[in-house]
């Protein structure tokens, strides 16, 4: 092995072959897969589409590269965004009480048009981050396919900014649109509790707590190695991936990954606007750094006094687009009951088998 | 005996361990894997009359499913840590001979990687697709490829031999 300009070891196309080789222990079983296939084709997965387990994870945005593309306005997905939320129960508020504390905009940097840099704006996020670090972030991401609202993730983590070892819970409420159930509907309700990891680990131990609804045609809600069949709810303690905030260590708006971008050039500012009545500032994604988003292009909106992230439209342009919408909440006894995850009257426990 | 004279069930039967271990190289999860495979494998069956029909319906069903990870979304990151990336199963145990610290920190590095620049390295090193098969796959050109990987490479810090040999475009056939 050599070293490259600054010491650090340089490795050959054998060493990449190797290790993506070594991923093959990955693999799924073949026989476990075989039968949901099975399961799925004699239930009658054509037109009222497959019948699977469900992960805790998007379903498929079925993009293909070579269709001919969608073009979406910004207006369309917003308020196809509004139409998603007020479809889902309780959704008409993330909580009572939701941050609105400012920062000044770092440094006296501005471009030619007025506007500041890109990395004035993200330095002050980062300052306006540490104003909101013990809030809960509640975020929510909606795909929209062909003009219509596909998914709908609601997301709240707290703390925001969780230090290392402290107690961190997440909670997603997970809502689809299927072909063979037109309305958006609740699949799965989800908490994971644990204590935050030290940066750059990849599992944690933790809680977790699922509600699996019935009604879109899943076989059960996946987490990890866990499947709690609709109609149920589980509690099981174990090893799980680690879970960031969008804003924690492990999110894509971490501090660290926004020291990044500043460096890397991967944001640049595009105008002032207005995002929900706030006003804002639109940054267009670049495709510097190692971090952006596929496809492009993203958008993000910040408000333009506080400096937290609003919107991020992702996308536009493609069959789906994905939008992200953040609000931070104060930890109030209100707000925090947002983290609890209901059971519902009737679902009975289920233990998984170890 | 011809792919295109396979049903649906001899193709699955015959084929889906090699395809389950490509999306188990390609997403580095074993969960995500299966999902993938799992929609790929059900829209596929609905239409395979079609598929059956072209050269090399596995290659196609692989195209599929390099699409559909590419379309999982962003919410998905959540569950990718900055680490290895790969969802921890208990029943997985690190293999000894591959528990090197070097491999280990390379694979923590190709997970980060976005994932249109990881999915070209997984296709040039792990399934020997020249550039512009790779081009057609992910429905670009082959010089967008080749950005893609030079990116990728100089970001794992991977030193190229040379240009890829004849024999690197040969698709590894595994049963």
């Amino acid at each position: 092995m050599t070293r490259d300009g600054n010491g650090g070891p340089m490795r050959t196309e054998d060493d990449l072959r190797q290790a993506l080789a070594s991923l093959e222990r990955h693999a799924p079983s073949a026989d476990s897969v075989l039968a949901a296939l099975r399961g799925a084709t004699e239930a009658g997965a054509g037109p009222g589409g497959p019948r699977r387990i469900r992960r805790r994870r998007p379903p498929a945005a079925h993009r293909w590269w070579r269709r001919p593309r969608l073009v979406l306005s910004l207006a369309v997905a917003a308020a196809a965004v509004g139409l998603a939320i007020t479809l889902l129960p309780g959704s008409t508020s993330p909580g009572p009480g939701s941050s609105s504390g400012q920062t000044g905009l770092p440094g006296s940097a501005h471009s030619e048009a007025g506007l500041p840099t890109a990395a004035a704006v993200s330095r002050a996020m980062l300052t306006a981050f540490n104003g909101v670090s013990s809030d809960i972030e509640y975020a929510t991401e909606t795909g929209v396919t062909k003009g219509v609202t596909v998914d709908v993730y609601r997301d709240w983590s707290w703390p925001a900014q969780p230090s290392v070892g402290q107690r961190q819970v997440d909670r997603t409420v997970f809502a689809e649109r299927t072909p063979k159930v037109p309305a958006l509907t609740v699949v799965e309700d989800s908490a994971l509790a644990f204590a935050t990891p030290r940066a750059g680990a990849s599992s944690v131990l933790a809680q977790l707590t699922m509600v699996c609804f019935g009604g879109t045609g899943q076989t059960a809600c996946g987490f990890g190695p866990t499947n709690t069949p609709p109609g149920t709810w589980s509690r099981i303690s174990g090893r799980f991936a680690a879970f960031s905030s969008d804003i924690g260590a492990g999110g894509f708006l971490s501090p660290a990954s926004l020291a990044r971008g500043i460096a890397e050039g991967e944001w640049r500012v595009v105008h002032r606007t207005r995002i929900e009545g706030q006003p804002a500032i639109e940054l267009s994604e670049t495709n510097r750094g190692p971090d952006h988003i596929e496809p492009l292009p993203t958008l993000l909106w910040v408000n333009a006094r506080t400096h937290l992230p609003i919107r991020m439209v992702n996308g536009v342009g493609h069959t789906t687009v994905t939008t992200n919408e953040w609000t931070y909440l104060r930890p109030t006894p209100a707000n925090l009951k947002l983290l609890q995850v209901p059971i519902p009257p009737g679902y009975r426990r289920y233990v998984p088998k170890r | 005996m011809a792919e295109a004279a396979l049903t649906f069930e001899e193709f699955a039967a015959a084929r889906l361990p090699a395809v389950l271990r490509f999306a188990a190289v390609l997403t580095g999860d074993r969960g995500l894997a299966e999902d993938v495979v799992q929609e790929v494998l059900l829209r596929a069956s609905r239409r395979w009359e079609t598929i059956a029909g072209l050269d090399r319906p596995e290659a196609y069903v692989r195209k599929m499913i390099v699409n559909e990870y590419l379309s999982w979304r962003r919410r998905s990151w959540r569950l990718v840590p900055s680490g290895a990336g790969t969802e921890v199963d208990e029943r997985l145990t690190p293999d000894p001979a591959a528990g090197h610290a070097e491999r280990e920190a390379l694979l923590a590095e190709l997970a980060r990687l976005p994932a249109r620049q990881r999915a070209v390295l997984v296709l040039r090193y792990y399934e020997g697709l020249s550039d512009t098969e790779i081009a057609d796959a992910l429905g670009c050109a082959a010089g967008t490829v080749r950005g893609y990987a030079s990116r990728a490479l100089a970001l794992l810090r991977v030193e190229m031999a040379g240009p890829p040999s004849p024999a690197q475009h040969v698709i590894k056939e595994k049963s």
